[in-house]
């Protein structure tokens, strides 16, 4: 579903991704670690076509990324790591210009508004402002405006940070239904190893913009993992 | 389409929440007109605001000296106290009590002078304060000195033609010159009379257009600020959409504020006792300025809003950036009171150049083909600050690392 060859981007002096390449098939979510600085949220913007890489190519369900965006990117739900929300509209109306904005308009976009909500337990508070919200369900949301028009594939930029147990749970639920209901592909980023261990197929482990570690997540030990992560993860 | 459509609702959704743009926008300009027209009204009303204190003193009781009394105090723009004694040399002491800074004192024989029309003007003496304005001191002399020449004249017709009733001569004094006013209106002339509030109207709409930067900055400085911008463009909306989508709710927003300060001008004003407002006929003119006046509102609110790092610091810059705009570009003082430095500083300001095409339509009636210069300065310094905020925003969306 995602390929990705040989990325190398360099901002300055500095080689911030070295040759990365990858691989996320359908179905599967991939777990994406690293300390920071490592070059998740640069790959991330590259993936996401808002950076062009200085080396290398990225396809999406067969369609280049730097050749043919716009249609690449249909493909695409993101989920940033900042709450990207209008605080001073509703949930629904939220949901509404974010999915307008992707394409969606009448009944199916209705229909789409529903199915997320009901995904991330939203479909009470969605008439509320945002800035009403808890922390918990501003994620929620975030999460649901990424699902909107129910894509093939998820980026996720670190969906838990800061969030209560209630509602990370229902987060992880929600992306493991996705996965195996949907088919559809997820890439992760996390600080937290227990969730990687919970949901993820897959682990990709970037440190200083190298692959170090590419593989299955059930043929990797844990605590070989906690080596890898030389301790600078959280459980 | 549907796309802009739904950035356009987005917009007047988060508009109708911010209650406080919406007073800054509507109230405060509003406030202003009413203010401002009422508190310049003298400064532009057919008497001026000229009100000179003057002291009369009259050494002697007669007809003439009755008459040139009478004649003087009939001249606008004088108050007029009068004291009596026997000695010109009492008036500048009387003055200073009274700080009165212009006298004249009517000496004994003015009657016979005026009776043998011969040294009239011996018989008058002005005194002056050092510290009257050249302005006061013209019109004090002038005011003495055509009394004296009417007097003069009315006594000489009256000498030339013995038959003259006393009610012929009271009716050749009483007689006054008026010429006739018109006021000019760029290459013609116009009986309508320049009033505060066609001042304050188009002024006052100018700045609270230009305050378009509060509810602009308050939602585009967070969309930057907490990545729904960059979640936009990986939805495949463009920067020119998120721009165009922006300037769209904006544009109708100023479209109502101006019909709205018009609707002031001309209808609460004149309730409050003020002038309503005049504003020529050319009306799709005005239209244009405003639809321009607009773009390059909304440009520069995107523009700062694009630069700024939070919604404080746009608020505090382009607060203060508009004042001083207004300041020196004729919205809070009207330039021609101002000094010609000033005036010529005026340049420097975008709202001058929107102030100067208004009160070109209001007052002079010029066509847009007269102001191409203003206009096509406004269109220049939007589309730069178009320019800008979309280079900017180009810019950290690449850079979204």
């Amino acid at each position: 579903m995602i390929l990705a060859r040989n990325i190398t981007k360099t901002f300055g002096d500095k080689k911030v991704l070295n040759n990365v390449s990858f691989t996320v098939s359908r179905g599967s979510i991939t777990g994406l670690i690293g300390h920071n600085g490592a070059g998740k949220t640069t790959l991330m913007a590259i993936l996401c076509g808002l950076i062009r890489p200085d080396e290398g190519s990225i396809t999406i369900g067969g369609i280049d990324l730097f050749r043919d965006m716009s249609k690449a990117r249909l493909a695409i739900g993101y989920v940033p790591q900042k709450t990207s929300l209008y605080p001073e509209m509703s949930g629904r109306e939220n949901l509404l210009y974010f999915g307008s904005m992707i394409g969606l308009f009448g009944d199916a976009l209705d229909q789409s508004i529903d199915e997320v909500s009901t995904a991330t337990a939203l479909e009470e508070h969605l008439d509320k402002r945002v800035v009403h919200y808890s922390g918990g369900m501003q994620k929620r949301l975030n999460l649901a405006i990424g699902l909107l028009g129910n894509p093939k594939i998820l980026y996720l930029d670190e969906p838990t940070v800061g969030v209560d147990p209630e509602t990370r749970d229902i987060i992880l639920t929600t992306l493991l239904a996705l996965s195996k209901e949907r088919g559809m592909s997820i890439l992760y980023t996390s600080h937290y190893l227990e969730e990687v261990e919970r949901i993820c197929d897959y682990l990709l482990v970037l440190e200083q913009g190298v692959v170090i570690v590419d593989d299955f997540l059930k043929s990797l030990k844990h605590e070989s993992l906690e080596n890898y992560l030389h301790g600078g993860f959280r459980r | 389409m549907r796309k802009i459509f739904a950035g356009v609702l987005k917009e007047f959704w988060l508009l109708k929440r911010d209650v406080h743009a919406l007073m800054v926008l509507f109230v405060m300009p509003s406030l202003f007109i009413l203010i401002m027209s009422l508190a310049m009204r003298d400064a532009f009303s057919e008497h001026s605001n000229i009100h000179l204190k003057a002291m009369i003193l009259c050494e002697e009781n007669s007809t003439a000296s009755r008459e040139f009394i009478t004649q003087l105090k009939k001249i606008k723009g004088f108050e007029w106290s009068e004291t009596v004694s026997h000695h010109t040399e009492a008036l500048p002491e009387k003055m200073v009590e009274n700080n009165i800074l212009l006298g004249v004192s009517i000496c004994q024989g003015f009657d016979k002078a005026v009776e043998n029309n011969s040294g009239i003007d011996k018989k008058i003496v002005i005194l002056i304060s050092p510290e009257t304005t050249p302005i006061a001191k013209v019109l004090f002399e002038t005011a003495v000195g055509s009394t004296v020449a009417k007097i003069s004249m009315v006594h000489q017709m009256s000498s030339l033609n013995p038959w003259m009733t006393r009610e012929e001569k009271e009716e050749a004094l009483a007689d006054k010159i008026w010429f006739e006013e018109h006021f000019l209106q760029g290459k013609n002339t116009t009986d309508v009379r320049p009033t505060s509030v066609q001042q304050s109207v188009p002024a006052w709409l100018i700045f609270s257009m230009f305050f378009i930067i509060i509810p602009i900055s308050n939602t585009f400085v967070n969309e930057r600020r907490l990545g729904t911008l960059a979640r936009l463009a990986v939805m495949n909306v463009s920067i020119g959409s998120l721009l165009i989508s922006k300037m769209i709710p904006y544009f109708v927003i100023n479209q109502i504020q101006f019909v709205a300060m018009l609707l002031v001008g001309i209808f609460v004003v004149p309730l409050l006792g003020g002038d309503a407002l005049s504003i020529g006929n050319n009306i799709s003119g005005l239209l244009v300025v405003s639809s321009v006046l607009s773009f390059v509102s909304i440009s520069y609110a995107l523009a700062l809003a694009s630069f700024v790092k939070t919604t404080d610091q746009a608020a505090t810059i382009g607060g203060v950036l508009n004042i001083i705009f207004a300041a020196i570009g004729g919205i809070m003082i009207p330039l021609f009171v101002m000094p010609d430095f000033m005036q010529q500083l005026a340049v420097i300001s975008p709202m001058s150049w929107g102030l100067e095409s208004f009160l070109a339509l209001f007052l002079h009636n010029e066509s847009l083909s007269d102001i191409w210069k203003p206009l096509g300065a406004l269109l220049l310094f939007g589309s730069i600050c178009l320019g800008m905020a979309a280079w900017k925003l180009n810019r950290e969306l690449k850079e979204a690392r």
